[in-house]
């Protein structure tokens, strides 16, 4: 799931440091505690615009950062939208949308320890590969 | 080569995202935290507790002479559309007012007023087949949380004063629904007629003949529900291809016989 790989060259500090905030970053609506999808994903988009023109160690990790976002917000979305139609609409709630929502807190804490473990590990200068983000991320700034 | 793995590690990601719902699915969360059954609980209080303020603000009619061939018509509208009658309360209150409701938990309330005015049954097993439709989809329960709110009505279950409950049966005595809901209702109840052999076209006709009159006399179960003029002529549309020949329930005579006690209440 998650790949430790060689990097290209060795990053300096301040590339890992700046690397390793991409994804403290998504970790940011978390820490103000807004559930709303959208919140963790303008954080690290913003933060890779800001990056964008940077060394290719932190744009590699804002990349990665960024990708895990987007996948997270089509889940947290479909969660978000069924959870008004549960409340407002007055649906069911059924076996599906409980599991549902089981499902996408265990892929969020999934992501959540991925991101700190990887925020952990970059700011020491460990290049961190996750399958596909990583893979994708390769493809992208091929 | 690259683009292959991504493809291989996204059907993956996707597999496994599924495979974890569609497992989490098999395990009956609901039977597990009594998911349905709370709700059913609250929404029984809640009826009980405006139940209980609406028996001390009317009469109850018990005389059996006069509840006995409504419970009748309940009971065919129930057995043919394959419903249980004991799932129905059926009240009926001593008050000229021309009303009738649906109150949470199943209790369908008629007031003698409405009975009095209805020229034949079929107009009075319309009415009922309309509350029986707010029941069925749970119109009644859904309006009342939107008005008020869910934590009210919790706290009002747990340990709310007098006033507050008199202030939810008000509610409920003038809930207005919107024009869907009314339309679904109106289609319904056509149905649970149709199925049970009751002749619908007289509903349409209660609708026009309430609905024509002025303002001012407007009975309260009309003016909480919108467009009566329009919903009868749609119902009227509705029925013209309707081609069975009903059997009357009872005939005038007999129809202005069963009034009688109510009558003699008001």
């Amino acid at each position: 799931m998650i790949h430790i790989r060689p990097f290209e060259y060795e990053p300096t500090d301040e590339e890992r440091e700046r690397a390793s905030n991409s994804y403290v970053m998504s970790l940011v609506a978390v820490m103000v505690g807004m559930p709303l999808p959208i919140v963790n994903l303008l954080a690290t988009l913003a933060f890779y615009l800001a990056q964008r023109h940077s060394t290719r160690f932190i744009r590699w990790h804002c990349t990665q950062a960024l990708l895990s976002q987007v996948s997270l917000l089509v889940m947290n979305s479909v969660g978000f939208i069924w959870t008004m139609r549960v409340i407002f609409d007055f649906q069911d709630v059924s076996n599906y949308y409980i599991a549902y929502m089981i499902t996408i807190g265990l892929y969020n804490l999934g992501e959540l320890i991925a991101t700190i473990y990887s925020a952990i590990k970059v700011r020491d200068g460990v290049h961190i590969e996750w399958m596909l983000y990583g893979t994708l991320t390769n493809e992208i700034l091929e | 080569m690259r683009q292959r793995k991504v493809y291989i590690e996204l059907m993956i990601v996707v597999l496994g995202f599924l495979s974890v719902w569609m497992l989490l699915s098999q395990i009956d969360f609901r039977a597990y935290w009594s998911i349905g059954q709370k709700g059913q609980q609250l929404e029984e209080k809640i009826g009980d507790l405006i139940w209980k303020d609406l028996s001390n603000s009317y009469d109850v009619i018990e005389d059996s002479m006069a509840i006995r061939p409504l419970s009748h018509i309940l009971k065919r509208l129930c057995d043919s559309n394959g419903l249980s009658p004991e799932n129905f309360q059926l009240a009926i209150l001593d008050n000229k007012e021309m009303n009738a409701l649906a109150l949470p938990g199943d209790r369908l309330v008629i007031f003698s007023g409405m009975i009095l005015e209805c020229q034949q049954a079929e107009e009075v097993a319309g009415i009922m087949a309309h509350e029986m439709a707010h029941i069925l989809e749970g119109h009644v329960m859904e309006k009342i949380i939107r008005e008020i709110g869910l934590s009210v009505l919790i706290g009002m279950t747990t340990g709310g004063g007098p006033e507050s409950i008199g202030q939810m049966s008000k509610l409920v005595l003038g809930l207005a629904f919107d024009r869907t809901v009314e339309e679904e209702a109106d289609d319904i109840g056509i149905e649970l007629m149709q199925k049970a052999g009751i002749d619908p076209e007289p509903i349409a006709n209660l609708f026009f003949r309430l609905g024509s009159e002025n303002e001012a006399s407007v009975p309260v179960w009309l003016s909480t529900h919108p467009g009566p003029l329009e919903r009868s002529v749609d119902l009227a549309r509705q029925l013209r291809e309707d081609t069975t020949k009903y059997i009357p329930l009872m005939s005038h005579e007999e129809w202005q016989k069963l009034k009688e006690p109510f009558l003699s209440n008001n």
